[in-house]
C-alpha cells in the first residue's frame, strides 16, 4: 500500500504542480475563462489514460518499452517548449507591473497560447498517468489479497498530490503579483530544466537518439535513483545519478541561462501602461 | 488580508510535506544482496530464490557495452531502473508475503531482453528437497519438447531425480510438480536451466500421490521463443 501511495504521490505531484502553475498563471493574468478548456484537457487526458491503460492491460494494445520511452521523451521536450514560452511571458509581465500590485493583470490570451496551456496540462496527465495507471493495474492484479489496498494506496497518493497542488495554487494567490511571476518563473525554469534532462534520458533509453557522450560521474552512492527521494528528485528537478554529457550541458545551460536571463535581464515593455486592463481582448464570460 | 509571507509559507509548506511524505517511505534494515550480471548475451542468473517477506537488494552490474534497464513485469512491483554500462545499481525490494514469484525483465530497449524468475519460498513452507540418502533413482531425458523418465513411478520417500538435457541446442529444466485435488500444482523442486548436453540432479522427499515432470521454461526465458510446458514438455509421474 505504501509503495503504490508513494508512486502515485510522486507522479501525481508533478501533474498537480504543472496544473497549479497553469491555473495560477491564468488566474493572475485575468484569464479565468480559460480554466474550462484546461480542465477539459485534463479530464480528456484522464479518460484517455484510463482507456489506454485498460487496453494495454487486457492486451488489445501492446507498448514496447522503447515506444513508451520515446513517447515520454518527446512529450517532455514539448513541455519544455511550452514552459519556456510561459517563462518569457512571466518575464514580460513582471517587468510591466508595479512592485506590489496585488490584483491580477489582464493579459490577452491568444488562441494559440490557450492551446499551448491546454496541451501542457493534457500531456502532463497522459505522460505521468499512463505509466502510473499501468503500474497500479498490473500490480493489483498480481496479488489479489492485497490488490484493494494496493489500488487504495495509489488513489490516496493521487488525492494527496491533488491537495498539495491545490495548496500551491492557493498559496500562489497570496503572493503579490510581481513576486508570483518571479517565484513561479524560477520554479518553471527549474522544472523545465529537469524535464529537458529527463526527456533526453528517455530518448537515449529508447535508442531514438544515441547516448550523448560519456557519464562523467556517478553519485548513486550518495543519492540512489532507486530510493523514493532519488526518484522524487528525478521527477521534479531532473536528478540523474549518472547523466551523460549531453544531459549535463543541456540541463545547466538551460537552468543557468534561464535564471540569469529571468533575473538579470531588464525587459522594457514599450507602450504598456501600468494598468494593462486595456489589453483584455479575449471575450470574457 | 494575509500578506506575501503566508503565500510563501503555504507554498514551502506544501513542498516540504510532499517531500517528507515521500522520503518517509524508505525503510531501514538489513538486506540480502543478490548479484545479477548483464552481459552482451543477456542477464544472469535467470532464476533466483528469495523468501516471502524478505528484504533483498538486487545488485545489478552491467558488463555489456550498452545501457540496460531492469523492471518488474507481470505484476512484480519493481520500478524501472537504468543501469548505465559499466555501472552497478542496487535495487532494494521487499518481497511481498503473498507473492509466489517475482519476474524481472532485464533489457536494453534496442537489444535483447532476459526474464529473470525469482521463486518466492513461503515462510514455513514444506521443503521437499532433502539431504537423505535416496531410496530410488529416476533418470529423465529432456528433449525439445519431450520429457522421458526411465520409470513411470517410484516409491514414496527420498527420490533422486537425474535430469539430462539430450537436446543439441535448447536449454531445458526438470520441475517435479505435485498435483493436489482442487489446487494448483506445487513445485516440489527443480533442476534448473540445463544447457544442451548437461545433466543435473536433485533429491526430493516425496509423499505418495500424483505428480508431473515438466519443463517450465517460458517464452523469453533462457533464449526460448516458446513456452515449453505448452509445447507438451510434461509427463505424468506417480509416487506410490
Amino acid at each position: 500500500m505504501l509503495f503504490s501511495f508513494l508512486v502515485t504521490l510522486r507522479e501525481g505531484f508533478e501533474i498537480a504542480l504543472i496544473i497549479a502553475i497553469v491555473l495560477g498563471y491564468l488566474a493572475r493574468t485575468g484569464n479565468r475563462q480559460a480554466f474550462g478548456p484546461v480542465w477539459a484537457g485534463v479530464g480528456i487526458a484522464a479518460l484517455v489514460t484510463v482507456a489506454a491503460s485498460g487496453a494495454l492491460v487486457v492486451g488489445i494494445a501492446e507498448a514496447s518499452a522503447s515506444a513508451q520511452e520515446a513517447f515520454e521523451g518527446v512529450t517532455m521536450l514539448l513541455a519544455v517548449g511550452v514552459l519556456t514560452w510561459m517563462v518569457l511571458w512571466m518575464k514580460r509581465q513582471a517587468a510591466s507591473i508595479g512592485g506590489d500590485l496585488r490584483a491580477g493583470v489582464d493579459v490577452a490570451l491568444r488562441r494559440g497560447s490557450l492551446w499551448a496551456m491546454v496541451g501542457l496540462a493534457f500531456s502532463a496527465v497522459i505522460r505521468e498517468g499512463i505509466e502510473t495507471a499501468l503500474f497500479l493495474v498490473a500490480g493489483a492484479s498480481a496479488a489479489t489479497d492485497s490488490g484493494v489496498a494496493f489500488i487504495g494506496g495509489g488513489v490516496a497518493g493521487f488525492a494527496v498530490a491533488a491537495v498539495l497542488g491545490y495548496g500551491i495554487y492557493r498559496g500562489s494567490h497570496l503572493l503579490p503579483i510581481r513576486q508570483f511571476f518571479t517565484v513561479s518563473g524560477i520554479v518553471v525554469i527549474v522544472l523545465a530544466a529537469g524535464l529537458l534532462s529527463n526527456g533526453l534520458m528517455e530518448l537515449q533509453e529508447s535508442a531514438l537518439i544515441p547516448t550523448l557522450g560519456g557519464r562523467p560521474w556517478d553519485t548513486d552512492g550518495l543519492l540512489s535513483m532507486t530510493t523514493t527521494l532519488g526518484r522524487l528528485a528525478h521527477t521534479l528537478i531532473g536528478y540523474d545519478s549518472a547523466p551523460t554529457w549531453g544531459q549535463i550541458v543541456a540541463y545547466w545551460t538551460y537552468l543557468l541561462g534561464g535564471i540569469a536571463a529571468f533575473t538579470l535581464v531588464r525587459v522594457r515593455v514599450p507602450g504598456r501602461a501600468p494598468t494593462p486592463k486595456s489589453n483584455a481582448a479575449v471575450g470574457r464570460s | 488580508m494575509p500578506n506575501a509571507r503566508w503565500g510563501t509559507v503555504a507554498l514551502g509548506g506544501a513542498l516540504v510535506v510532499g517531500l517528507l511524505a515521500a522520503a518517509c517511505g524508505e525503510q531501514g534494515g538489513k538486506e540480502r544482496a543478490i548479484a545479477i550480471t548483464a552481459e552482451a548475451g543477456g542477464c544472469t542468473p535467470t532464476s533466483l530464490s528469495v523468501k516471502a517477506g524478505e528484504r533483498v537488494s538486487f545488485q545489478v552490474t552491467n558488463k555489456s557495452d550498452q545501457d540496460r534497464e531492469l523492471e518488474g513485469i507481470d505484476g512484480t512491483r519493481v520500478e524501472e531502473v537504468l543501469i548505465p554500462k559499466g555501472k552497478t545499481r542496487n535495487i532494494p525490494v521487499t518481497v511481498p508475503t503473498d507473492a509466489k514469484e517475482l519476474r524481472l525483465k532485464c533489457y536494453s530497449p534496442a537489444g535483447p531482453a532476459t526474464i529473470i524468475e525469482v521463486d518466492v519460498e513461503s515462510e514455513g513452507a514444506h521443503s521437499y528437497e532433502t539431504k537423505q540418502a535416496p531410496k530410488a533413482t529416476v533418470e529423465v531425458a529432456l528433449d525439445s519438447f519431450t520429457m522421458k523418465p526411465n520409470v513411470p513411478s517410484a516409491p514414496a520417500g527420498p527420490i533422486k531425480f537425474i535430469a539430462k538435457n539430450v537436446h543439441q541446442r535448447d536449454v531445458h529444466e526438470l520441475a517435479v510438480l505435485r498435483l493436489k485435488d482442487g489446487g494448483s500444482p506445487e513445485n516440489t523442486g527443480e533442476v534448473e536451466d540445463l544447457a544442451a548436453g548437461k545433466s543435473g540432479e536433485i533429491v526430493l522427499d516425496l509423499p505418495a500421490g500424483k505428480y508431473q515432470l515438466a519443463c517450465l521454461i517460458a517464452k523469453g526465458q533462457a533464449g526460448s521463443s516458446v513456452d515449453h510446458y505448452q509445447q507438451g514438455m510434461v509427463v505424468p509421474f506417480e509416487v506410490k
